[in-house]
């Protein structure tokens, strides 16, 4: 800054291998913009010339530029275009000892400029205190805002969240209202048919005594039998019955029926009054009812 | 300007720490009850919806549930009263069959608190010929009331007389006690 011809301004800096390029500004640069880049750099950068003088002209200013091999290595700016520039360039093309340039005039390239610029031109300093004080300086109030934007969705979702249970209660209590009659007679519909289920499955489980009692004693006359004796009680049966000795399977006949589930044959004796005739005394598992309607519903 | 700042932060932060976090719980405790309301409501609004479907279900319930009361004693009778027309109709019913009702026992009555109902068994020795006893077998089920066969023992075929012990049981239905404040 001592070298600075300005007392007020401030300085832009950046450093290519051994050369360290120096822009001093007569006014001091404001916070605004945290990265300052010179327009004769981006000119330079632009133009992509190997050896060249360019000569940018303002309505306040007249800058010449020296390039060599692609680098910006001189920027002269005047107040006004000064008069023997032609001798100037000729003494700047001596002094940066450039063979084959080119000079140009008002260059109207687009200033284009990437990343690498802005880092190039940067200074940051890495440091705790630094990254703390940036982080307070520049997160605190996003921060804040944040805790204080969630702690108010929280307290509003929970007052929203309260009237809508409110009125969700009271909207469930008039459908109750005027659902109750009916839900009364379901009630009463319900409590019926389970009785009846209930009854029907403890009561009425086995085939009725009539028909069981036919089937048997029809199998029995058919063979050419008799009976002597039959108890009936719901899960079983059993009969003393006379069948000739000579017979067929008799108790696949009874099985063929599908009213029974199993019928044995418990003991055979010699009948006294007939000696073609024997004395059985069977056994009737009986099926339950609605075993037997599934059977008769899977045959149709 | 920094100290401010943070104390800004400090202050936000402990707000939402010390109150505003408190609501999460709160908010979650509603949104699982505004869940379960909704699935009241659903079930409510579908049986609103389905008004019609249902009673005319419920209808046909009833009116079969109706039709089997029917077949039941009614609960306001006394045991003895029942047991006694059981009794009547298998003399009847073995008059009618041409058979010879002998004698009758009355057995315990067996009441199904759970079920809701009262059973109630007889047993009756009846002599006849096997047609008649065939008869008598069949005229059972021509009473009005249900009358259920719980066991039957047949002798001695061979002869021209059989002799039968059955045991049949009525039902009646157990009187309902009213709920409390229950019109």
């Amino acid at each position: 800054m001592e070298k600075s011809p300005f007392k007020e301004g401030d300085v832009i800096f950046y450093q290519e291998g051994k050369n360290l390029f120096i822009w001093f500004t007569k006014y001091p640069l404001t916070e605004k913009n945290k990265v300052y880049i010179p327009e004769a750099y981006l000119i330079v950068k632009n133009a992509k010339e190997n050896n060249s003088i360019i000569l940018i002209e303002k309505e306040k200013s007249f800058s010449i530029l020296v390039v060599k091999k692609g680098n910006l290595v001189s920027q002269i700016t005047y107040r006004k275009k000064p008069t023997d520039i032609d001798n100037r360039i000729v003494l700047l093309a001596k002094e940066y000892s450039l063979k084959d340039y080119r000079v140009i005039k008002n260059p109207s390239y687009p200033l284009k400029w990437d990343l690498r610029d802005i880092i190039k031109f940067s200074n940051f300093e890495f440091s705790r205190e630094n990254v703390l004080q940036w982080l307070l300086s520049n997160m605190a109030i996003p921060l804040s805002v944040f805790f204080i934007g969630l702690s108010a969705y929280k307290i509003l979702d929970y007052r929203y969240l309260k009237m809508k249970k409110s009125s969700l209660e009271n909207y469930l209590i008039q459908l109750k209202q005027e659902n109750r009659d009916i839900k009364k007679k379901i009630r009463i519909a319900q409590e019926k048919k389970e009785f009846w289920e209930n009854f029907i499955k403890k009561e009425l489980k086995y085939p009725p005594a009539y028909p069981v009692l036919a089937i048997i004693s029809n199998i029995i006359y058919k063979n050419d039998g008799f009976i002597e004796s039959i108890n009936y009680s719901k899960e079983m049966t059993t009969a003393i019955v006379g069948l000739p000795k000579k017979r067929k399977n008799i108790i696949q006949e009874f099985l063929n029926t599908g009213f029974f589930r199993d019928v044995k044959i418990v003991s055979v004796t010699r009948d006294r009054l007939s000696k073609d005739y024997e004395i059985l005394n069977m056994e009737f598992y009986m099926k339950e009812i609605q075993d037997i309607k599934r059977k008769k519903e899977n045959e149709q | 300007m920094s100290n401010k700042k943070l104390l800004v932060l400090l202050l936000s932060v402990a707000f939402y720490v010390m109150y505003a976090s408190s609501y999460s719980e709160k908010i979650d405790t509603l949104k699982e009850q505004i869940l379960y309301l909704n699935m009241k409501i659903q079930k409510e609004e579908s049986i609103k919806a389905n008004r019609k479907k249902i009673l005319s279900e419920i209808d046909k319930v009833l009116k079969v549930a109706e039709k089997n009361e029917k077949l039941l004693y009614s609960p306001d009778q006394n045991n003895s009263e029942i047991q006694g027309s059981i009794q009547m109709f298998l003399k009847k019913t073995a008059s009618d069959s041409m058979a010879t009702f002998i004698n009758a026992a009355w057995n315990e009555p067996l009441e199904d608190e759970k079920a809701g109902y009262v059973s109630l068994p007889i047993t009756a020795s009846i002599k006849g010929t096997p047609d008649a006893m065939a008869f008598f077998l069949k005229n059972l089920y021509k009473s009005e009331k249900l009358l259920n066969i719980k066991t039957l023992d047949i002798g001695k075929i061979r002869p021209i007389f059989v002799y039968y012990s059955i045991t049949v049981a009525g039902y009646k239905p157990l009187k309902k006690e009213k709920k409390h404040g229950e019109k």
